[in-house]
């Protein structure tokens, strides 16, 4: 409805835009330094410099030459190496621990060495999510339906910051490489009760951005068993649905909630502009933590036991044996008329969870048989010759 | 000095206006062949042209006393009453002689004296009219309803009675008995310079009261105004201490202080959101309007429930001797106001105005898109008073406003794809108003006691709307869906208020009165409705109740002729949430004259405040939020302490100098960039709770009457925030900090029918926040750094506006040609800044300015 506003004001002025030379003080530029860490991954991190904001490049200068050392209570404990392109990693199998704080030290030659603390909370494990019953969605015209969700988890006594993300996952096959391709997409999300309501959700944006997630402090719910329900945005059904639930240290938590109302009032002339919080001491930039828990709606795996007969002519029918079959798409690996390759969906005749029958098409060629439900796919250990 | 003593007597003598005396040598024209000479001349001139002798005691009669009087007298009763008027000496013609005594000291009765006084062509009250004794020197003002009552000792009296723009007169009266009087004055014939005449409490330099402007309504008319379209708003943001806020707008951030903490009368009414079109406009009709004040600081008792300031209008009443009516046509709206008489003691005022741009825009819109699109804009106001004498004591008024703006938008889009036809709908607009109502009732209820009670009734509600309604056909059977959003926020009051003028002795005006108002407050709401996903859900805080009281007591006390005080007691409380906030408010103001043109004036106020205005834009956008103070979020009090000069030149240009210190707390701000439609979570959640304070100096010289008249004024101040989560807890200069700002207001009558005026404004830049640097962000995105909060300032802001008018005298009554024009240099003031390009492609600052040079021309009419 912003849009209205802004409309309107647009309506009635006629503007006028001279460009004017203002005196921006800019000293020599400072190191960006951005890591986030968490106790599932090693150390990493990035380090480039600041530009001045009348600078007409586009991209952030990346240093190559910095020492980035991670310390503990003044010991180093990690040292991360140069990767590619401005990026530091841990050579060492070390990851960062939960309650421990941390302090991020980089220096490189002809800059002002910049540092920045943090310490990673607690972890909050979901106990338990489910599709909530009686909010079966419709589809529209692409199949896509929205859903909600139930999670709940229970909130520590201290004050928490969470991000909450949530994934589906769906798996195809490769035919060229022979293999099993996940592919993984993140829903657009949104709380439903009124202690799930992000302090930032702006108004009109009716879903986050599923980058995002749902952003919230514990305010409403501090120390208590949480129940609450997602909505979950367009999205192919039928498939595995994975929860994070990320326990976010307050340095992130403040980063992630203006980094993301900067860019929401950047348009808006009137609004007062958002600083964007950081940490590093002399410089820029975020470390920061979390701690993420994850829970996996799931379906069962399709499985295939046996092809009977294990040859045959395009038309002709075929069983399929197996487990958790019931309304299971088939396909046959398939030739078109100028010779390109592909796999080819046949018709599934009946179906139940142990057994599919099925007609060969028109233009199958022998090759792998994949049976795939709820996003996961099942692949034939052998070639089904077709005969032509 | 003495010169100016006598030419003020001068002035009293030249207005001089007394009862008849039936004595035919009353009435004989003589002619004095001086006219600054003893008394003891002039008695024998008098004796020579008349051949009438004095007959006194030599020693009741200071005959070595030089007197002036004016050379335009001409009967000898003007000449006598103009000898003897402050001589304390009566005079009685018998016979042959004259004979003069010392006035009687008549039993040590003292009498009041009480009545209205009124414009003589409109009945309109005349409110901070001067009434006073000329012998004792003691005399008071009217109040709010035209109402005066000053208690002397029994006598026959001279009351001068005066106003700025009127011609005074004077009263000769037998005070023997409490006596009711109905006073009415004419105005001077079209602001001439009349001389404001004898000793005149409203002076700037006797009053009491600082801080306190008042401009006259012909004034306001007068000054160029933007598009045309007088508002009175912008008139008062043309006053030192006063903000205009970002270009064009009628928003007043008075002595630092946001719009959300002046308290807006009309009539006695609070008015929450006082502007139209997005803040362009403000709400008031200056038709319909009797008189504007503002007061920036020294706020006597009687005002409360805001920080910063209080501009108190007052509407018409109707004229009381016949139908009349005013209106124009303009750019933007029209108006039209009639008023009149409807029995013998009813009158009533109805104006109304609207603009047009929607009449003439919408069907054109509709006709380029074969009706598939309309959309509008307009704004409204309508007030209307009744006004019914019941008796000589007791009179009622009944006064609403109505205002609204509306905008609104519609899509439609039919697509036709044989057996399926989908048809979309899409609507969207938004609008607000405020409604205020009230109904009053003055009662004298003895000469020296007068009393007001009022019930309000006062409403601001804002809504915003977006539908879709989407039809399919498909083979004839038709499927409608149909989702609407809807975001409402607004306030509620009733209330009940009673107010007392007790004059009990001529040095004391006591008011002591009390309020209670009933507010409930819906500080946004939303409602979505959908059929295709079955919804129907309401969001938001809900409504809060509240209930507010106050009382206060005040006296304006002359404790010696140079040092007079205005000391009082406001006490407030709140209840809302279970929770109660109290609050005692100390406010005294006072004036020491050093001389009597030049006195020293100082003042000190709190103040509090029980409703928060959120804002996350500071432009008077109709989507800020009225909140109550609750349990978690406190009212805001406010100190502020001021002194200074002022001085009276030849009783036609007032000056005066003030410096001021006032310290806000508890003020709100939303916390970065937190928005405002954000209604899913409670606003409490969304605020900081900080302090600000403002200092500075003020500079005003005003000239009311004459062929050129107008004003300058200078400011300089510093206005600061600071808020603990804001800019890391660091003060911060204010958006409309302005370091220095120059106003000035001149308005030129060429000639009886031509008029003049031009406006000149010059403000340092206001304070923006701009982007120093960008970094890399940790998902790769870019991050700008900001700095400090306000610490750029955009350019200078600086513009003249002039205007034209020329009047005729028609058959049908007048008519008037005004031609305009809004920044006639065309200075491209700056209005925000971005980052842009150059022409050579570099990234520089961009400077939005929004009004070029726009010219205006408007048609007036009266009849």
């Amino acid at each position: 409805m912003k849009k209205y506003i802004l409309g309107f004001i647009a309506l009635i002025v006629f503007s006028c835009e001279l460009a004017i030379d203002v005196d921006v003080p800019f000293k020599e530029a400072q190191l960006t330094v951005n890591s986030i860490f968490n106790p599932d991954s090693v150390w990493s991190a990035t380090v480039s410099l600041n530009r001045h904001i009348l600078n007409d490049t586009t991209f952030f200068q990346q240093l190559e030459n910095a020492v980035v050392v991670i310390y503990n209570n003044e010991t180093p404990v990690d040292t991360l190496k140069h990767t590619s392109r401005g990026r530091y990693r841990s050579i060492t199998s070390s990851k960062p621990k939960i309650d421990v704080e941390y302090e991020v030290r980089v220096s490189a030659p002809n800059y002002q060495p910049v540092s920045g603390r943090s310490k990673i909370q607690s972890l909050v494990q979901i106990t338990k999510a489910e599709f909530m019953v009686n909010n079966e969605g419709q589809s529209n015209q692409f199949g896509e339906i929205n859903d909600a969700i139930r999670i709940s988890f229970e909130d520590p006594a201290e004050v928490n910051y969470y991000q909450i993300l949530v994934e589906t996952k769906s798996e195809w096959y490769d035919l060229a490489r022979n293999k099993i391709m996940i592919y993984r997409d993140q829903i657009g999300i949104k709380g439903n009760d009124p202690e799930m309501i992000s302090e930032y959700l702006p108004f009109g944006d009716t879903y986050n951005s599923p980058m995002d997630g749902i952003l919230l402090k514990d305010i409403l719910f501090n120390g208590k068993k949480v129940v609450t329900s997602i909505n979950l945005d367009h999205y192919y059904k039928n498939a595995d649905i994975t929860i994070f639930l990320r326990a976010l240290n307050e340095d992130y938590y403040k980063y992630k909630a203006t980094a993301k109302l900067q860019i929401n009032v950047n348009e808006n002339p009137f609004a007062q502009p958002v600083e964007v919080y950081q940490n590093i001491n002399n410089g820029f930039g975020i470390f920061a933590g979390y701690a993420q828990s994850t829970y996996t709606i799931g379906y069962p795996r399709p499985m295939i036991t046996e092809i009977n007969p294990s040859k045959g002519r395009p038309r002709d029918k075929i069983n399929i044996y197996g487990k958790n079959l019931l309304n299971s798409y088939v396909s046959f690996k398939g030739i078109t008329s100028n010779g390109h390759e592909l796999m080819t969906y046949s018709s599934v005749v009946q179906s139940n969870e142990n057994m599919l029958e099925v007609i060969i098409p028109d233009n199958a060629v022998t090759g792998k048989i994949v049976v795939g439900n709820h996003g996961k796919i099942a692949v034939s250990d052998v070639d089904f010759e077709v005969i032509k | 000095m003495k010169i100016i003593c006598l030419c003020s007597l001068l002035g009293i003598v030249a207005s001089f206006y007394g009862e008849t005396i039936a004595q035919n040598i009353a009435q004989n024209e003589i002619i004095i062949s001086k006219n600054q000479e003893t008394l003891g001349f002039f008695l024998n001139e008098i004796t020579e042209k008349t051949g009438y002798t004095f007959s006194y005691i030599n020693s009741d009669i200071p005959l070595e006393k030089t007197i002036l009087i004016s050379n335009k007298l001409k009967t000898v009763k003007e000449i006598l009453d103009a000898l003897f008027i402050n001589l304390a000496i009566q005079y009685e013609i018998r016979n042959d002689k004259i004979i003069l005594m010392k006035r009687k000291k008549l039993s040590g009765h003292t009498y009041t004296i009480a009545g209205y006084i009124t414009d003589n062509e409109t009945g309109e009250s005349l409110i901070g009219a001067t009434i006073y004794n000329l012998q004792t020197e003691q005399g008071t003002t009217s109040n709010s309803y035209g109402f005066f009552s000053l208690t002397q000792p029994s006598d026959s009296i001279y009351l001068n009675v005066s106003f700025v723009g009127y011609e005074a007169r004077v009263y000769k009266i037998l005070l023997s008995k409490d006596t009711t009087i109905q006073i009415r004055l004419s105005s001077g014939t079209t602001l001439n310079e009349v001389v404001i005449t004898g000793k005149d409490e409203d002076k700037i330099q006797e009053s009491s009261r600082m801080s306190t402007i008042d401009i006259p309504v012909e004034q306001i008319k007068a000054v160029p105004a933007f598009l045309g379209e007088v508002d009175v708003f912008k008139v008062l943001q043309l006053l030192p201490g006063v903000q205009a806020g970002s270009e064009g707008s009628s928003g007043l951030y008075i002595r630092g202080g946001g719009p959300e903490q002046n308290l807006i009368l009309l009539d006695g009414v609070p008015v929450y959101n006082a502007s139209h079109l997005f803040g362009f406009f403000s709400v008031f009709n200056a038709d319909a309007i009797n008189r504007v004040e503002l007061l920036k600081g020294g706020f006597p008792a009687r005002y409360g429930g805001r920080l910063s300031s209080v501009i108190d209008i007052n509407m018409k009443e109707g004229n009381d001797k016949k139908i009349k009516g005013e209106g124009s046509v303009g750019v933007v709206a029209s108006r039209l106001t009639v008023e009149g008489p409807v029995a013998k003691n009813t009158t009533f005022i109805i104006s109304g105005r609207r603009t047009y741009i929607d009449l003439l825009a919408s069907p054109i819109i509709r006709n380029r898109t074969n009706g598939d699109r309309s959309g509008g804009y307009y704004f409204y106001d309508l007030n209307a008073k009744i006004n019914h004498r019941i008796n000589a004591n007791n009179r009622i008024f009944l006064s609403v406003y109505s205002g609204q703006d509306k905008g609104y938008a519609q899509a439609r889009n039919a697509n036709d794809g044989g057996s399926l036809i989908s048809v979309n709908e899409d609507r969207g607009g938004m609008g607000w108003g405020n409604i205020t109502t009230a109904l009053r009732w003055n009662s004298m209820i003895t000469s020296k006691l007068f009393s007001n009670v009022t019930t309000t009734y006062s409403k601001y509600r804002f809504a915003m709307y977006s539908d879709f309604k989407k039809s399919e056909t498909y083979n004839d059977s038709t499927t409608t869906n149909f989702s609407s959003n809807q975001y409402r926020s607004g306030i509620r009051d009733y209330a009940i208020k009673i107010d007392f003028d007790y004059l009990p002795h001529p040095n004391h005006y006591v008011r002591f009165g009390a309020q209670a108002i009933q507010h409930r407050f819906s500080p946004g709401v939303l409602s979505y409705r959908s059929t295709e996903e079955k919804r129907d859900t309401t969001m938001g805080q809900q409504t809060t109740n509240a209930k507010e009281f106050f009382a206060y007591m005040e006296d304006d006390f002359l404790i010696t002729h140079r040092l007079k005080i205005n000391a009082g007691v406001h006490v407030s409380g709140f209840l809302v949430e279970n929770k109660f906030y109290k609050s005692l408010q100390p406010r005294i103001s006072g004036r020491y004259l050093i001389t009597p043109d030049l006195s020293w004036k100082a003042s000190y106020s709190q103040m509090t405040q029980f409703i928060h205005l959120v804002s996350n834009v500071g432009i008077g956008l109709p989507t800020d939020l009225w909140v109550p103070a609750t349990a978690k979020v406190g009212p805001e009090h406010s100190n502020l302490t001021a002194t200074g000069a002022a001085y009276n030149m030849h009783n036609k240009y007032e000056f005066s100098l003030e410096g001021y210190y006032k310290k806000m707390e508890g003020v709100v701000d939303y916390k970065d960039g937190a928005d405002y439609l954000n209604v899913e979570s409670d606003w409490q959640t969304k605020v900081e709770i900080g302090e600000g304070q403002s200092y500075g100096a003020e500079f005003f010289a005003q000239k009311k009457t004459g062929k050129l008249s107008g004003w300058v004024g200078y400011t300089l101040s510093w206005t600061n925030r600071k808020f603990a989560n804001i800019n890391g807890g660091k003060a911060f200069p204010y958006r409309y900090d302005r370091r220095h700002d120059i106003k000035t207001a001149v308005v030129y009558k060429l000639k009886e029918n031509r008029e003049f005026s031009l406006t000149w404004v010059y403000g340092t830049g206001a304070a923006v926040t701009l982007q120093q640097s960008t970094y890399l962000g940790a998902e790769g995105q870019s991050i700008n750094y900001y700095g400090n909060r306000n610490s750029y300032r955009m350019r200078a802001y600086h513009r003249l506006d002039i205007s034209y008018t020329t009047t005729k005298k028609t058959k049908w009554g007048e008519r008037s040609w005004s031609i305009g024009f809004y920044n006639l240099y065309n200075r491209k003031n700056p209005f925000y800044m971005d980052i842009g390009h150059d022409k050579q492609g570099h990234k520089k600052f961009i400077q939005v300015s929004l009004f070029p040079i726009i010219p205006s021309i408007s048609y007036r009419f009266k009849f």
